[in-house]
C-alpha cells in the first residue's frame, strides 16, 4: 500500500518538497528560538498574507508578491528591533499591518478565493514540478547561506553584544538573517500554510533541544524530527483523507509531547 | 585599574563608548590611537550582565570557542599573551579554561552554570582572543565571598603572568584598595584619574562613590574618554 502511494508523482513531489522545506525551517528555527524570537515566522507569514492578497488583486503570481513583501516586512521588523523595540512588540506591529492589508484587498476583490485558502492552510499535495524546482532552488540558497554564515550567526544568537565586540558585523548579519528567515517562511507556506507556519519553526527545535547535543546536533535532530513528521503526515493524510498541513503539525505536537514526557519519566526514574 | 562611582555615574556608558557600542560625541582613543574597529582585536570585554537563552544548546567549551572564528577579530600575535599564536584553536580554549579553573566543567551545558562559573567562562572567552586590555563591568556582583576571592586571584594571575591590563568597574572599596594600581572615579564625568593612594587620601572623592545623589553635571556622552 505504502509503495503504491509512492508511485504517484504528486506524492513524490510533495515528499521531496516537504522534506526540503522542513529541513530549512529547522535550520532557521534553531536560530530564531534561541534568539527568543519564536514568533518571527508568524509575523512574517501574516505580512506574506498581505503580499498574497496584493498579488491576487493586481494579477501577479501571489508567491512572488508574497516573497517581495515578506522580505520588506522582515527588514522593517529588524529595523524596529535595532531601534530597541522589543521582539514581541515588533512582531505584533508587523503581523497586524500585513493582515490588515490582506483583509482590505481581499474584501475589495470580492472575498476569499481558492488560491488564498491554499496559502492560508497549505497545499503541499498540489505542488507542480515547476513549484518543486522553485522550492528546491530557493531552499538550496537559504541552506548554503546559513552554512557559510553558521559560526557568525551562532555567536550573534548566543549574545549579540559580545559578538559585536569580537568584530562580527552584527547589524548587517541580522538584516541578512531576517531576509533568509522571510524567504524560508514564504517557501514553507506551501507546506503548512500561513496559519500553522510557527509549528515548523518552533516545535522541532523545542523537541530537539531536549537531546542536549550542541547547536549543530540540535539543528540536525530538529530536521530529522520535522522531516519524519512531514513524511508520515503526508502518508496519513492521503490514507485518511485529512488535511496534510494539520496532520503534519499534529504529528509535530505529538512528537514534542512524547519527547518531553519521556524525559520527565526518565528523570523521575533515574533521579 | 579600578573604575569607581555611584550607580548611574557613567561607568558602563564609558566602557560601551570605548568599545564602540554606544553612540557618543567626542573622541575615543585606544592604545594612544583614535578608535578603529581593528583596535578591538586587542581588547576583551565582559559586560555586567550577559543574557542568553537558558536552553541554548552549547557547552562551556563551545562558548569559549565561539570567539575563535575567522569572522571575529582573530587573536593578535602578541608573543607574551595568554595564548600562543601558533596554538590550535582547541589548545587555546583549553589553556584559557584552565586559567579560569573551568576545564573540569568544559562539557557542562552553559545554561546549567552558577553566576560565578558563568563569569569565569566569559572571561575565558575574552582571554582566548589574546587581549592586551580586558574591560570588565562589575564582574563580581552577585558572587559569594568564596567565588569573589577565586575571581580576583584569577584576575591577578592574568595581570601578573600574561601582562593583561585590567580595567574593572568596582563597588567594593576594599577590593579597589587591594588590587588596583590606578583609580578612575566617575561622577557623570571624569572626577578623578590617578594613583590609588591619592584617591583614598581624598575623602570627598570617596564620598562620591557611596552617594546616590549625583551632581548635576553635563551628560557623559558630551565628553571624550581615553583608555
Amino acid at each position: 500500500m505504502m509503495l503504491e502511494i509512492l508511485e504517484y508523482a504528486f506524492i513524490q513531489r510533495a515528499l521531496i518538497s516537504g522534506v526540503v522545506i522542513s529541513t530549512i525551517c529547522s535550520m532557521v528555527g534553531c536560530f530564531l528560538v534561541m534568539r527568543r524570537y519564536a514568533l518571527f515566522g508568524d509575523g512574517i507569514a501574516h505580512v506574506a498574507f498581505g503580499g498574497v492578497a496584493v498579488g491576487l488583486f493586481m494579477g501577479i503570481v501571489p508567491f512572488w508578491s508574497a516573497f517581495v513583501i515578506a522580505i520588506l516586512g522582515s527588514v522593517g521588523l529588524q529595523k524596529m528591533q535595532n531601534s530597541r523595540v522589543s521582539g514581541e512588540v515588533a512582531v505584533a506591529v508587523t503581523l497586524v499591518s500585513g493582515l490588515s492589508v490582506g483583509v482590505i484587498l481581499t474584501s475589495i476583490a470580492g472575498g476569499f478565493t481558492l488560491d488564498l485558502f491554499s496559502f492560508l492552510f497549505g497545499s503541499i499535495i498540489l505542488v507542480s514540478t515547476n513549484d518543486m524546482i522553485t522550492i528546491l532552488s530557493i531552499s538550496g540558497v537559504v541552506a548554503l547561506a546559513i552554512i557559510l554564515l553558521y559560526r557568525r550567526l551562532l555567536f550573534i544568537t548566543f549574545n549579540a553584544e559580545l559578538a559585536r565586540v569580537s568584530g562580527i558585523r552584527v547589524t548587517l548579519l541580522n538584516y541578512l538573517f531576517a531576509v533568509l528567515a522571510a524567504i524560508t517562511v514564504v517557501v514553507a507556506m506551501r507546506l503548512t500554510g500561513i496559519l500553522l507556519i510557527t509549528a515548523l519553526i518552533v516545535l522541532p527545535t523545542l523537541s530537539a533541544s531536549k537531546f542536549n547535543r550542541g547547536f549543530k546536533g540540535t539543528m540536525i535532530i530538529s530536521a530529522a524530527i520535522s522531516s519524519s513528521s512531514v513524511v508520515s503526515g503526508i502518508f496519513i493524510s492521503y490514507l485518511l483523507d485529512w488535511a496534510p498541513s494539520g496532520t503534519i503539525v499534529a504529528l509535530l505536537v505529538l512528537s514534542m509531547v512524547g519527547i518531553y514526557t519521556s524525559y520527565m519519566i526518565m528523570g523521575r526514574l533515574f533521579r | 585599574m579600578g573604575v569607581v562611582g555611584a550607580n548611574g555615574s557613567g561607568k558602563s556608558s564609558m566602557f560601551k563608548a570605548i568599545l564602540g557600542l554606544l553612540p557618543h560625541r567626542g573622541t575615543v582613543s585606544l592604545f594612544g590611537r583614535a578608535f578603529h574597529r581593528d583596535l578591538l582585536r586587542s581588547v576583551g570585554y565582559v559586560p555586567q550582565k550577559i543574557s542568553f537563552e537558558p536552553m541554548f544548546p552549547a557547552t562551556v567549551f563551545d562558548v569559549v570557542a565561539m570567539a575563535l572564528t575567522r569572522a571575529t577579530l582573530t587573536p593578535n600575535d602578541r608573543q607574551h599573551g595568554i595564548v600562543d599564536p601558533d596554538m590550535s584553536n582547541s589548545e587555546k580554549v583549553t589553556k584559557c579554561l584552565n586559567a579560569v579553573r573551568m576545564w573540569s566543567l568544559r562539557h557542562r551545558r552553559i545554561g546549567a552554570l552558577s553566576g560565578g562559573e558563568l563569569q569565569r567562562v566569559f572571561i575565558a572567552q575574552s582571554l582566548v582572543r589574546n587581549p592586551s586590555l580586558l574591560i570588565m563591568d562589575e564582574p563580581a556582583v552577585g558572587l559569594d565571598v568564596k567565588s569573589q576571592k577565586l575571581f580576583y586571584s584569577i584576575m591577578q594571575e592574568a595581570n601578573n603572568e600574561y601582562g593583561i591590563t585590567m580595567v574593572v568597574s568596582l563597588h567594593n572599596m576594599d577590593v579597589v584598595k587591594e588590587y588596583s594600581n590606578k583609580v578612575v572615579c566617575m561622577n557623570r564625568t571624569l572626577a578623578f584619574h590617578g594613583k590609588t593612594s591619592d584617591f583614598f587620601a581624598d575623602e570627598k572623592l570617596l564620598g562620591l562613590c557611596t552617594e546616590y545623589k549625583l551632581q548635576d553635571r553635563p551628560h557623559p556622552h558630551e565628553h571624550s574618554h581615553e583608555a
